[in-house]
């Protein structure tokens, strides 16, 4: 596990408002900060922009966002800084605007007043920085992808009802239901929130789980900047939650009256969601699955979502890889993979097509090594990642990989039904 | 406690509270409760924590709750609430309390205008927090003990000095703290640590709760004989 550190800066004065650090070692020291924010000062004074740099056992990322607050991210030596590297930077600066809103983030004339204000923000900048570190109580991919991470339930249409039903009983059009960080049904309002709302809303969900109802005033760092909501959370049930986007009304008490009521009545529905863990895909779909298939990731850009599935047991020869190695494999891959070579459909890259001739646009790519392959698969607007063992024969990985493509994204249950 | 009946009866419902086989408590949405007779009546009571920044107020709702306490302290977002479920007998009789536990970040408060009275509406009881370490925050007590509550709430009130059990950050007196409750008449609860042993963690935690929904019940029968 490398570690991975942030560091938030004000961009103008250079004065360092927060550090967070995650995986082993300390985190820098406030003399090498200085530096870090001196090298980039330099640069800029020379008409230069300082994105990236890579030392012998480091790689380094800068973004300063609207002109005010300036984050730099280190990482250990394992990974090379890449654009994921800096699409983590927004979600981060992302998840500053969430609790603090722009305004009150980039005006800061403030520093103390800021630094205090930014504090809350921990929780989530933590929870990214452990992503980052693949650390193995929270795992994920919504951060890579840029979508929200979902489950795939046996049968949606209940849940949808009852869910736009209670959306509609608390006067709200931004309602989801979430089981351990997951997305399990949302409403079409739900839907048209931007990738990184998607992706930073079931992080914050997933920060407590002790607690029955919160209120949370937050802001949408694309749909509503300046202008903050209320995210009112409820727990149903041990691990299914449901959540709504609301504006002065209703109080957080009417909230959990309302959830009780309106709810109680499909509780055996929400009891039964909760038999797809770990494995978050619809039984029915599950056993059409290939044996030889030990993991998956499916990308669908177009509807912001993605579903994952670490807990397929492998029944080779190999020696098992346990779920956060296949995690950490799967990340791996998708790091270098797409982006670099297969383009998202909904998210290019900014460096996408230079590099390759116009005309060759790959749709397939394997990789291979002596603890895993990973067949990734493009259909528009599908990625699929499968992870088999080491053993399997490439062109076997390949015909598996289109059968499984063909499982999730035909028949009844598709991933891209709302 | 002896005077409460057998307490072996409350401690055989008690383990209901538990994920069978573990010692850890299960964790109940707003749908479910613990798998009590349906004789046993339920009451609820709504507890409002309130305190200075990292005095301790979300660090007490996990210790009554039963969950695992983070290690670092982080500034709670928006209002939280929290169901801690406590089986106990008052006289002959096994009641269920459920204890709804309110909690409000200070940068939020400060913020919205909406948290402070959300977690002030229909309140029972209010725990001011306060830590042991902070000098400050305990001379400033009786202050906060008398704005904690307003007369029209005929709230409980009740002081919880968190981090009682770090002796050598220690910044109050048991002396003090004793004078304090007679010269008040507002009980102090002192809390800190969690039990080394996980399958203590209930036993650890018990007499403070045995002691809030006793008093809770006290306030009830009082406000019954005012009526």
């Amino acid at each position: 596990m490398a570690a991975c550190t942030l560091v938030g800066l004000a961009a103008s004065s250079g004065v360092p408002l927060f550090v967070r650090h995650a995986g082993p070692g300390k985190p820098p020291a406030y003399a090498l900060i200085g530096s870090l924010n001196g090298v980039h000062v330099f640069g800029e004074s020379h008409g230069v922009t300082l994105c990236s740099t890579r030392t012998k056992n480091a790689s380094f990322t800068w973004r300063t966002y609207h002109d005010s607050i300036r984050l730099v991210l280190i990482r250990g030596s394992e990974v090379v800084a890449d654009s994921c590297d800096s699409r983590l930077l927004d979600l981060m600066f992302a998840s500053l605007v969430l609790l603090l809103g722009l305004d009150n983030l980039t005006s800061g004339t403030n520093i103390e007043r800021l630094k205090r204000d930014i504090r809350p923000s921990y929780l989530l900048l933590d929870k990214l920085l452990s992503r980052a570190v693949n650390s193995s109580d929270n795992l994920g991919f919504s951060h890579l992808t840029g979508c929200a991470e979902c489950v795939i339930p046996p049968d949606q249409h209940i849940l949808q009802s009852e869910l736009e039903k209670y959306a509609e009983g608390v006067d709200s059009s931004c309602a989801c239901v979430m089981m351990n960080g997951q997305v399990v049904s949302g409403t079409r309002s739900f839907w048209s929130l931007s990738h990184m709302e998607l992706v930073l809303l079931p992080l914050l969900v997933a920060t407590n789980t002790f607690t029955v109802a919160r209120d949370l005033p937050i802001y949408l760092p694309d749909k509503s900047p300046n202008v903050p909501f209320r995210m009112l959370v409820v727990k149903l049930t041990g691990h299914v939650y449901a959540i709504t986007l609301c504006g002065p009304t209703p109080t957080l008490t009417e909230i959990i009256r309302l959830a009780s009521s309106s709810w109680a009545p499909v509780y055996q529905v929400l009891e039964s969601i909760t038999t797809l863990l770990p494995w978050n895909i619809a039984p029915g779909l599950l056993s059409q699955i290939d044996h030889s298939v030990i993991g998956l990731l499916l990308v669908n850009y177009d509807h912001k979502k993605c579903v994952s599935c670490v807990h397929l047991s492998e029944e080779s020869r190999s020696p098992p890889l346990n779920t956060a190695k296949k995690s950490a494999a799967l990340e791996a891959v998708y790091r270098s993979v797409i982006g670099p070579l297969l383009q998202p459909p909904a998210v290019p890259p900014d460096d996408f097509p230079s590099r390759l001739h116009p005309d060759h646009v790959p749709l397939e790519s394997y990789v291979s090594t002596d603890s895993y392959k990973v067949y990734v698969m493009q259909s528009s607007p599908y990625h699929l990642l499968i992870l088999y063992p080491p053993a399997l024969p490439i062109q076997i990985a390949r015909k598996v990989t289109l059968r499984t493509l063909a499982i999730f994204t035909k028949g009844s249950m598709k991933i891209c039904r709302h | 406690m002896g005077s409460d009946g057998p307490v072996w009866e409350s401690k055989t419902y008690q383990k209901k509270l538990l994920i069978p086989g573990t010692n850890k408590r299960k964790f109940f949405g707003v749908l479910e409760k613990p798998n009590l007779p349906p004789s046993v009546p339920n009451v609820t009571y709504k507890i409002f924590l309130c305190g200075k920044t990292a005095s301790g107020k979300t660090w007490t709702m996990n210790c009554l709750s039963g969950q695992e306490v983070p290690s670092q302290h982080v500034e709670t977002i928006g209002v939280q609430c929290s169901h801690v479920f406590w089986p106990m007998k008052i006289g002959s009789r096994l009641i269920l309390f459920r204890l709804e536990l309110w909690d409000a970040g200070e940068a939020s408060t400060r913020q919205y205008s909406h948290i402070l009275p959300a977690c002030r509406e229909g309140v029972d009881a209010v725990l001011v927090c306060c830590s042991a370490s902070d000098r400050e925050g305990w001379l400033d007590m009786p202050r906060a003990v008398a704005e904690a509550t307003q007369p029209a709430d005929r709230a409980a009130v009740a002081v919880i000095l968190t981090r009682w059990d770090q002796f050598s950050k220690r910044e109050v007196t048991e002396a003090e703290v004793e004078a304090f409750e007679k010269s008040r008449g507002v009980p102090v609860v002192r809390l800190g640590g969690t039990a080394s042993d996980p399958a203590q963690e209930m036993p650890h935690i018990a007499p403070t709760l045995n002691f809030l929904c006793r008093r809770l019940w006290q306030r009830d029968q009082e406000l019954l004989s005012i009526k």
